[in-house]
């Protein structure tokens, strides 16, 4: 290979993961693309840890800017949506060479516990990651009711 | 669904390694590389040219608090490491990086003979 810039293999074996093979087997069979329907282009990669006190929801969002992220929730259903876009100026006369990204909008949803105090929900983006916490509130106490059995 | 993991084991560490996504263009001066690794701060990120070859190598810095159960997982505290083969066309010396918001982005300039030139032709009356 004399010019360029290209792809190597990282001694990637062309069998990767029984998982992976498993997704591919069900891209294959969706390849009508049900996304599409769901009006997203890709999907990000989500976490969710919990530690008592918070819940946290962790979004790879990579390459996209804090304007182009919407969050909402609504009926226990978090949603997180956005755009990633190239700059136009950018990808105007270039060859390109590989794309592997995904461009585009996307929207992922969450559904979330009934807990969860909607007002005090934080959002932090940092490294393409973006970060929401989730502050539960007090386990509400049992409400005891007596009956009297006559 | 369709996520676009690609996942490798590092046999020594036994640790997940990904291979980050990437778009390469081209331009008449130089090679733009763009590699997704969300999670990883500038001083995790470790970038070098060895015998033709680029390899990016990033660690995620996303701890696992030992308070903290994990519920579901599709992303966080991965490696990430990526080669790629460079051709001789590419100034190893003018090499540019930057990260921003998740994204590295590296500018390979290439050597100045190879890049057109524009041959201006004399008229001779």
């Amino acid at each position: 290979m004399k010019f360029g810039l290209t792809r190597k293999d990282n001694n990637v074996p062309d069998v990767r993961t029984l998982r992976n093979s498993m997704d591919r087997l069900f891209d294959d069979f969706f390849s009508l693309s049900p996304m599409e329907f769901f009006d997203s282009e890709w999907l990000p990669a989500v976490d969710m840890y919990d530690d008592g006190k918070n819940i946290y929801i962790k979004a790879d969002v990579a390459g996209i800017e804090e304007k182009d992220l919407n969050v909402t929730i609504q009926d226990n259903i978090m949603t997180i949506s956005g755009q990633r876009s190239e700059e136009k100026k950018e990808t105007r006369n270039r060859g390109c060479v590989i794309s592997e990204r995904r461009m585009g909008s996307f929207s992922r949803s969450v559904s979330i516990p009934d807990n969860v105090k909607h007002d005090s929900i934080k959002a932090e983006l940092k490294n393409g990651v973006l970060t929401l916490t989730l502050p539960k509130e007090k386990p509400a106490k049992m409400n005891e009711i007596k009956i009297d059995v006559k | 669904m369709a996520t676009d993991k690609n996942l490798t084991y590092n046999e020594n560490l036994n640790k997940k390694v990904y291979v980050p996504v990437a778009d390469i263009y081209e331009t008449e001066d130089l090679y733009s590389l763009k590699l997704e690794i969300p999670g990883v701060p500038k001083e995790n990120l470790d970038i070098s040219i060895e015998n033709n070859e680029l390899t990016i190598s990033a660690k995620s810095s996303i701890e696992e608090k030992a308070d903290e159960k994990c519920r579901y997982s599709e992303f966080s505290s991965m490696d990430y490491k990526r080669s790629f083969r460079i051709g001789s066309d590419i100034d190893r010396s003018k090499v540019e990086a930057k990260l921003e918001n998740g994204v590295l982005t590296l500018l390979l300039h290439k050597h100045e003979t190879v890049k057109p030139r524009k041959i201006t032709i004399n008229q001779i009356n």
